[in-house]
């Protein structure tokens, strides 16, 4: 299959602590892939190596055979990747609706000329795009809620929102930092079932979780860091059965 | 505000607020209210342009008047020394303006918060101190007399309400660009930079663009309105345009809503009318307007009207949230584990 996205040995040094090191990783087409590892392994620095968040202090990043190191945020996202955050980081006291429709804006085919003279192209862009994204709210239930403020919305939806709204980026491959953080066992399974319906619909999904059961039930491959290190991948099956895993992470219980 | 009126009956009364104040020179016959009544209508378009910055975007910037102040006399001496009418003095106005407010965006590239008022005032002074000491250009603290009453394509101004007109015009040119770009995706991009830099920027926002043009932008409107005030006024100098008018104009925005058009223009009425009315105090003037501002502050920090829209005070807001089964009509067969949430989920 196809290689989307390949970091090659990546490191990421802050100050005296090395976040990551030498970590290599490739994701291909249309599949779930997992990063896992104990608190501070350095899983939310290796996303922000890849989504231009921190310029690597060494290694590369080359998505769909483009080197990306080094690329400013905004532009990284415009080549069809787009994330998702740790601590939810929605456009808070903007509409739900509002919220996605900014994940769309660099689709937009409207620009300021168009937008400060209200001319009939900024309308018919306004209006595709709002019926694009309240189909992308239907999705994940929330077109009931659209006129709400985000931060109104719960726990669960906030995370689902902030999903829709990489999504509506136009974006192929999607990172999620955490997505099943604080749901309960309902909205983890719910979780599972949507990342699932992503992959058919063709996305590619590259995620960071500490709910064993989604990730071992979920991802085709897992990667785990450890200390800044990757320290196995393989398939879920593989990787319980690693005994650094267990020793490093995993513990007894699994 | 205004809850149980239906949308029509607001409508109605809102027309006739706007006949009211379109002909507000027809039936004010003391001349010194309608030259408040044109302070007003000035301000309220100097509160718009600063709005898109602080409201709108969330930084702050103490260097208005600056802006105003280059298009008064950009303005002024285009019509002294060249003879040009006002139009296109206006028209050049606004363009350098548009190129200072570049040059002030860049710092705000990096800056925010405390560190960027402190450097937009610094840049108020440095284009106060230029005006005042580049003598063979602006005449320096002598300022510039007699500038002559506009003619506007053909419309010699000349009375008190040709000048109130002239101003209510300019500030609806500004309320049209700042309703429209605000309902539109660069303003929605302009509002996830106060939001959330981080989170805008992974949506794919160039913030760095956004805020230059956005600094950009509410200098070239404010220069439109330095122009008018230079014509308006016949005599500039630089005091005019120093750290506490622009002050006051944040004062207007803050007072009145950060975000909003009615809030602004609000914040300005009361502002313009409140120096006037307390004219005889005119020692403690600048205290009780302190302690307006504190007092909002504790007590109502997003503004009288905060981020309230025309459309919402008159009931028509367009609506998008749907019901469940259009929702489900929406998704047109397609799978989802989500069914909708139920208003009683909500926290
Ligand atoms: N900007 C930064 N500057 C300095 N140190 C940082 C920075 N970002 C992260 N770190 C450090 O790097 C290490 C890895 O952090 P990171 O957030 O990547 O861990 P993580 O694997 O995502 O952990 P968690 O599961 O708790 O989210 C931590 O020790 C953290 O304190
Ligand atoms: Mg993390």
């Amino acid at each position: 299959m196809k290689t989307m996205l390949e970091l090659k040995n990546i490191t990421q040094v802050f100050g005296g602590l090395v976040a990551v090191n030498d970590v290599s990783i490739h994701v291909d087409e249309k599949e779930i892939v997992g990063l896992i590892g104990p608190n501070g392994a350095g899983k939310t620095t290796t996303f922000n190596c890849i989504t231009g968040v921190y310029n690597p202090t060494k290694g590369k990043v080359i998505f769909e055979d483009r080197d990306i190191t080094g690329k400013p945020v905004h532009e990284i996202t415009k080549d069809g990747m787009a994330r998702t955050f740790q601590n939810i980081r929605l456009f808070k006291s903007l509409t739900v609706l509002d919220n996605v429709r900014i994940g769309m804006h660099i689709r937009s085919k409207s620009n300021l000329f168009f937008d400060a003279f209200h001319l009939p192209r900024r309308n018919k862009a306004e209006k595709e795009m709002t019926e694009e994204c309240m189909k992308l709210l239907a999705m994940t239930g929330l077109a009931t809620h659209a006129d709400d403020r985000a931060d109104s919305l719960p726990y669960g939806a906030q995370r689902r929102l902030e999903i829709v709204r990489a999504m509506a980026t136009g974006a192929r491959l999607l990172l999620l930092d955490e997505p099943a953080a604080g749901m309960n066992e309902q909205e983890t399974a719910e979780l599972m079932e949507f990342i699932r319906e992503l992959r058919d619909k063709g996305y590619t999904v590259f995620l960071i979780e500490h709910d064993m059961k989604l990730v071992m039930n979920l991802c085709d491959r897992i990667y785990v860091q450890n200390q800044g290190y990757l320290i196995a991948d393989g398939t879920p099956a593989e990787i319980q059965s690693n005994q650094a895993v267990i020793d490093a992470y995993l513990g007894e219980e699994v | 505000m205004k809850k149980g009126l239906s949308p029509k009956i607001r409508i109605a009364l809102f027309v006739i607020f706007l006949i009211l104040v379109a002909t507000l020179p027809l039936y004010l016959k003391n001349q010194y209210f309608v030259r408040v009544a044109t302070l007003c209508v000035m301000y309220s378009a100097l509160a718009l342009s600063l709005n898109l910055i602080t409201g709108f975007m969330g930084q702050v910037s103490l260097g208005h008047a600056a802006f105003m102040g280059i298009g008064a006399y950009t303005s002024a001496i285009l019509s002294d020394r060249f003879g040009w009418s006002f139009v296109p003095t206006m028209l050049c106005a606004v363009l350098i303006a548009a190129a200072f407010g570049i040059i002030l965006g860049i710092p705000a590239l990096k800056l925010s918060g405390s560190y960027l008022a402190i450097v937009t005032l610094g840049f108020c002074e440095v284009v106060r101190l230029t005006e005042l000491n580049w003598m063979s250009l602006t005449r320096g603290p002598m300022g510039m007399t007699g500038i002559k009453k506009p003619l506007v394509l053909g419309w010699q101004i000349k009375t008190n309400g040709d000048y109130y007109w002239l101003a209510l015009i300019l500030m609806l040119i500004i309320i049209f660009f700042v309703i429209n770009i605000s309902n539109s995706h660069v303003g929605r991009a302009i509002m996830s930079v106060r939001e959330d830099e981080i989170a805008a920027s992974a949506m794919g926002v160039n913030i760095r663009y956004y805020k230059v043009m956005t600094f950009t932008i509410s200098a070239a409107l404010c220069g439109m309105m330095g122009a008018f005030y230079a014509h308006y006024m016949r005599f500039i100098d630089p005091s005019a345009f120093n750290f506490e008018q622009s002050t006051s104009i944040l004062s207007m925005v803050i007072l009145g809503g950060l975000g909003g058009v009615p809030g602004s223009i609000l914040g300005a009425v009361i502002l313009s009318i409140l120096p006037e009315a307390l004219r005889d105090l005119a020692a403690l003037r600048m205290l009780i307007y302190g302690l307006i501002i504190a007092v909002m502050m504790i007590f109502r920090p997003q503004g009288i009207l905060g981020r309230t829209t025309f459309s919402q005070i008159l009931g028509i807001k367009k609506k998008y949230a749907v019901t469940p089964e259009e929702a489900a009509a929406l998704l047109d067969g397609e799978e989802t584990p989500y069914e909708e949430l139920k208003k009683e989920e909500q926290a």
